[in-house]
């Protein structure tokens, strides 16, 4: 039965009734796109909402977790509150605390697996913490202008530089929010509790609709099947 | 007859696209551009509107949104307020406040009973007798009300937005186009907005508009342009202040925009005020900013013939500008005995215009024909400013202009803490002291000539940058003094007449007399006259009447205008629709992963907080009673399952976890060995309940707790904050919302479960209260053996993004054994039979664990848990009673409990109304308790609950419980639990039972 065992994103029906062409990522199916990459394209430059939730993630925290990670080989970003990416330049690890770490694969990332399987040793001061968000990438030109529909953060006026995470509330839930540019297009990463999952994305396609956006998948974000 | 003029230069209509539209039914063509209110003037209309009160004819008035003369409705929309709002072609428009259309109003009746209809008269009228309150009220609300909702139509949102910047100006005039610019030029992030459709302010129709006031305008324009810094938002009202900078931005179309600055210009001009005499509000009197901006924005000629009222040299201005628009000016009535000095004044003479020095417009005639201006009745004035009516003549004309004076737009200045001050020398309120971040600027700050306004913009648009840390080194520009030479306002443009109708207040049809009556009546101040008279309360807010209306209670009550103070004025001082107000709405909803297959089944939803959760499953054929009876029979003979997945979760790790877990809760957990799990009760410092749920120990330093689906969320924010207060080693997380949960349940759970998971399940190995970690159906799962319902169970908790696999895969292999779904009210009356109890249902906001007879679950002797003190003295006082003889129904109440949760079962046959929730316990008439739960019980074949009643009552004792209709249904007091009293079959040691339905 193990072998069965399908895990799925908190908005896999939304996703389903998009019909889209499934990959997968570890146990949990994943919309790779929506059988229009050139559109999806246009659409990440313009105005995108893609689901990442499938992509593996691991959370620990504890006074000790900052020196675990470092002597996992894991840069840690060193304000409270901040970023950075992982060795493999495609995962990245969210600081959300003084002591408090989100870490998140690629795609096709391993450093989750990696560290997961070390801190099951059960070293002291260092505690797992269970991520099972909805995790969203808001992305395009117009994404800015959806964030203040939702989100009372000024997030303009934040340094990218210095890689900023916040913690706030979008559409009135709490929320993990990291606004970043890449290659010129701005893109808010966006973790929420997995219940507020399919609210949170009905929502903000609602709002994307009026501003012109759309749907894309995996692929549109990270390039690749 | 109105015209359109002749193309101007800087008009803001496209006469290139006609826009058809229909008013009152007729049909009419305005231009791209035009305000509904130009479309309708240009059009030959003058009664545009209905007053709200006598329902007297209306039209143009300030033309700028301060009054509501002409507010108007097109479909769904309602309310449109017509001075400012753009033409649309398609739209049909009627006038919102008429009984029968505009031209035929029933409600014009109200104006010929005015002098029945005194200030206040429904105050004291309406109030007796008491029995015929309910149609007055029905009465009152029908006039009250303005424009018809809708109801049937679409829903539509109006967008909500946040917003940010450095300085926000308000006002796009000269004074605030400079500051924006100057404020973007010095590095700070502006927005700039103003109400109207295009930036300029008194640039587009005053100041010699159309000449050099478009030379300035365009510099200014360009200024701004070119600063990539300034935002410019048009046909947006800043409408309140909050602290912190926080402005409502308003666009009708667009919605509200929160925006926060770091520092506000307010530059929001000032308003022209009218004089009051009788008649002044009949249509075709208007101020004269609303006769300017008609002719240069609009290029419409606001009427034939008409007479200017002066008190300042604007008047003069607006003469010219009529005559230029080929509007034939009958005389200038100058209310100042010294008339105008200047040029203006000296052009209009030369022009050969009339004009009468010292006199003032007595009272406004209308037509023969028609409901506008006929003739103006002109009277000269003594020298205390007091008409001569007997040497009053009249004048004929179809219009008539009034430039008597300003008051500063200053709302937004006052609601930000600045200290408002009246100058006798401008005879108007301007700013004496700012607020921290406040910058004020042009007009509202007592400046009015362009170039000044220009210079004054400047100065507080650097000082507004300098706030932010931009603009360091830009110099600072000199104060700019305050308007030199004659005040542009009139001290006291107020004329009574013995026949009334001279009215202060248009939108709420105040006058002056009302005014007078009001302060005889002893309302002595003027936020009391502001009530009681409704002076300024109408949807314009007092913008064209709070000040007249100051001066008018300053001379009666003789004092000066500063003694007499302001009137308060709240956010929002600019009605915001409530559609915007109300702007898009979040109603966040939780849902369990296994949410769409609860859809698929039938399920029907309850809200848990915010989550979603089946109260049932609806079965075709069978009703709600039915479908939960199924539910409950299938648990209690074979196997049901149910999403817990609500269920509050919280994971405690670390050296200090268990002292952490003993402080908390009341019970003991020290010996609680690693894989068993323990009923964990947690109170306040007042040993009230607050939650309750599961404690597991995982190994030594490792807790899974569970808690209730609403208390969760503030139990962890206070293990949290505990954690930190004791300075204690340990980790709090909360996984609620990460782990999906269900309860297999029934006397098969065992077999159902055993075929899918790599736990021994055997009764030696995982007994009753143990928790196993394994997996399940292939997901790491975290299962407890539980018995909240009374039967075997299984609680399994797996990672959320497993949830729905694990529940198919159980329901799948539950199918041979005949598993069913069961939701909320199932699972209520399985662990109603079992007597245990739901808090936050059976307790409340003072429950005791004594009174909710879970003494049980209480350790005083351990050394420390929130709540322990209280609880021991509760327990002290307690013994103390019993020693001086408890039996003493009146120290009962001093007891550890005055009242106790006990079981009852109706002694009932089914018929009469059944009990409830919340109904109350009687007894002799008297009220001594509540029921808590009440549901029928199959397996017992009767109605039984949980009630509060006095502690001393006896099992067997009866009481009634007072029903819908005030039904009294009779009670006994029965033993708890109803059901399995020894708990064989949770402890899975029972299998069969007598039940109803059959045996298992």
């Amino acid at each position: 039965m193990e072998g069965a065992v399908v895990t799925r994103s908190p908005v896999h029906d939304a996703l389903e009734r998009l019909d889209p062409g499934w990959g997968r990522i570890g146990t949990t199916p994943a919309a790779l796109h929506f059988g229009d990459p050139t559109g999806e394209a246009v659409l990440k430059e313009r105005l995108a909402l893609c689901d990442t939730s499938a992509l593996k993630r691991l959370g620990v925290k504890g006074p000790n977790a900052h020196r675990w990670l470092e002597d996992q080989g894991i840069g840690v970003p060193e304000p409270a509150n901040s970023w950075s990416y992982l060795p493999d330049g495609r995962g990245l690890i969210a600081r959300l605390g003084r002591n408090e770490f989100l870490v998140e694969d690629g795609p096709k990332g391993t450093v989750t697996e990696g560290l997961g399987n070390t801190l099951n040793s059960g070293a002291r001061g260092i505690y797992p913490v269970l991520h099972q968000d909805a995790a969203f990438a808001l992305t395009g030109k117009r994404a800015g202008e959806v964030m203040l529909q939702v989100c009372g953060v000024d997030f303009g006026s934040l340094d990218h530089e210095a890689r900023p995470v916040v913690l706030t509330r979008v559409a009135v839930i709490s929320a993990v929010v990291l606004p970043r540019v890449e290659e010129g297009t701005r893109t808010f990463r966006i973790w929420c509790n997995s219940p507020y999952g399919m609210y949170l994305w009905e929502e903000l396609r609602e709002i994307m609709d009026e501003f012109g956006g759309g749907v894309v998948g995996l692929s549109a974000l990270y390039g690749g099947g | 007859m109105a015209e359109r003029l002749a193309p101007r230069r800087g008009e803001w209509i496209d006469r290139n696209r006609p826009l058809e539209f229909s008013f009152e039914g007729k049909k009419h063509t305005g231009f791209a551009g035009d305000t509904i209110s130009s479309a309708l003037w240009v059009s030959g209309r003058r009664l545009l509107g209905r007053s709200f009160k006598y329902h007297r004819p209306r039209g143009i008035f300030s033309f700028a949104d301060h009054d509501v003369n002409v507010m108007v409705q097109d479909r769904s929309l309602l309310n449109i307020r017509a001075d400012v709002t753009l033409l649309e072609g398609g739209q049909k428009l009627r006038a919102v406040n008429t009984v029968g259309g505009l031209k035929m109003d029933l409600g014009q009746l109200n104006n010929r009973l005015a002098r029945f209809l005194p200030v206040g008269f429904y105050y004291k009228s309406f109030h007796k007798p008491a029995k015929l309150f309910p149609y007055y009220e029905r009465l009152i609300r029908k006039a009250a009300g303005l424009g018809y909702v809708t109801p049937d139509e679409e829903r539509r949102h109006w967008g909500k937005a946040y917003g940010f910047a450095d300085v926000l100006v308000v006002g796009a005039g000269p004074s605030g186009l400079a500051a924006a610019a100057a404020a973007g030029e010095a590095g700070a992030k502006v927005v700039l907005v103003d109400e109207n459709a295009h930036p300029g302010g008194t640039l587009t129709y005053a100041e010699g508009a159309n000449g050099e006031a478009n030379g300035m305008l365009a510099d200014l324009l360009r200024r701004v342009e070119a600063s990539p810094n300034v935002e410019y938002r048009a046909e947006t009202v800043a409408s309140a202040h909050f602290e912190e900078h926080w402005v409502p931005l308003v666009h009708r179309e667009d919605g509200m925009t929160k925006m926060r600055a770091g520092s506000v210009v307010v530059a929001g001009g000032a308003m022209e005020q009218p004089a009051v005499f009788r008649n002044n509000d009949m249509p075709g009197v208007m101020l004269g900013s609303a006769a300017l901006r008609l002719i240069h924005r609009y290029a419409v000629k606001p009427f034939d013939k008409g007479v200017v009222l002066a008190a300042n040299s604007d008047a003069y201005g607006v003469t010219l500008d009529l005559l230029r628009a080929g509007v034939e000016v009958a005389a200038v009535v100058d209310l100042r005995h010294d008339g105008e000095e200047s040029e203006l004044g000296g052009a209009v003479r030369e022009a050969g215009v009339r004009v009468y020095t010292g006199h003032c417009v007595y009272e406004a005639r209308a037509a023969k024909k028609g409901l506008g201006v006929g003739e103006a009745i002109i009277a000269p004035l003594d020298v205390q400013n007091n008409p001569i009516p007997s040497r009053a003549f009249e004048v004929g004309c179809d219009g008539i202009s009034m430039s008597v004076g300003w008051a500063a737009n200053a709302a937004l200045l006052a609601q930000s803490g600045c200290r408002l001050g009246y100058s006798e020398d401008l005879h108007q309120f301007v700013p004496v002291e700012l607020a921290d971040g406040i910058f004020a600027s042009g007009r509202v700050n007592g400046v009015y000539r362009a170039e000044d306004k220009i210079r004054d913009g400047e100065r507080a648009g650097i000082l507004a940058a300098r706030h932010v840390g931009e603009g360091k080194a830009a110099d600072v520009p000199a104060e700019v003094p305050r308007h030199p030479g004659p005040a542009p306002s009139h001290p006291y443009p107020v004329y009574d007449h013995p026949k009334g109708m001279a009215f202060v207040d248009l939108d709420e049809d105040v006058q002056l007399k009302d005014i007078k009556n009001s302060i005889q009546e002893g309302f002595d101040s003027i936020a009391l006259v502001n009530r009681f008279a409704t002076l300024g309360m109408g949807p314009s807010q007092g913008k064209h009447s709070n000040t007249n209306g100051i001066r008018i209670v300053a001379r009666l009550m003789t004092k000066t205008v500063e003694e007499t103070g302001t009137i308060t004025s709240r956010p929002f001082f600019h009605p915001v629709p409530m559609g915007v107000l109300a702007g898009r709405s979040f109603h966040p909803a939780r849902r369990t992963p296994m949410h769409r297959r609860h859809e698929e089944r039938g399920a029907v939803f309850m809200r848990a907080g915010d989550w979603f959760r089946p109260e049932y499953y609806a079965t075709p054929g069978r009703g709600r009673e039915d479908a939960i009876l199924d539910e409950v029979r299938a648990v209690r003979l074979g196997v049901g399952l149910i999403d817990v997945g609500t269920l509050g979760k919280l994971e405690v790790a670390g050296p200090n976890a268990l002292e952490l877990i003993e402080r908390i809760c009341t019970g003991k957990f020290a010996k609680l060995k690693v894989g068993m799990t323990r009923y964990a009760l947690m109170t306040d410092e007042a040993g009230t309940i607050t939650d309750d749920g599961v404690c597991a120990r995982l190994s030594d330093e490792h807790f899974y707790l569970t808690a209730t689906t609403s208390g969760v969320d503030a139990l962890y924010r206070e293990m949290t904050r505990w954690v930190k207060v004791w300075g204690l080693d340990a980790e709090v997380t909360n996984y609620s919302n990460a782990f999906a949960a269900m309860n297999l349940a029934g006397p098969l759970s065992r077999e159902v479960l055993s075929g899918m998971t790599d736990l021994d399940l055997s009764e030696d190995a995982f007994p009753y209260l143990g928790v196993r970690e394994g997996r399940v159906t292939g997901v790491p799962a975290r299962v407890m053996r539980v018995g909240f319902v009374g039967e075997l169970g299984y609680e399994v908790h797996v990672p959320a993004d497993g949830g729905l696999h694990a529940w198919d895969a159980i329901t799948e292999a539950g199918k041979a054994f005949g598993i069913r779904p069961f939701g909320v009210e199932a699972q209520r009356r399985l662990r109603l039979e079992k007597g245990h109890v739901i808090v936050g249902q059976d307790t409340d906001g003072l429950t005791n664990p004594w009174e909710a007879n879970m003494g049980w679950a209480v350790k005083l002797d351990k050394p420390f848990f929130i709540g322990q003190r209280t609880l021991k003295i509760l327990e002290k006082r307690g013994q103390e009673v019993e020693q001086r003889g408890g039996e003493d129904r009146r120290l009962i109440g001093q007891r550890t409990q005055d009242r106790k949760l006990a079981g009852f079962a109706l002694v009932y046959g089914g018929e009469g109304p059944r009990p409830k929730e919340c109904h109350l316990a009687i007894e002799d008439g008297e009220i001594i308790g509540r029921v808590t739960s009440i549901a029928y019980s199959e397996a017992l074949g009767k109605v039984i609950g949980l009630a509060f009643l006095p502690a001393d009552r006896a099992v067997g004792s009866c009481f009634q419980i007072r029903a819908d209709g005030g039904a009294l249904v009779d009670a006994e007091v029965v033993e708890v639990p109803f059901y399995d009293p020894d708990n064989s079959r949770q402890k899975g040691g029972q299998r069969e039972v007598t039940y109803q339905g059959g045996k298992a």
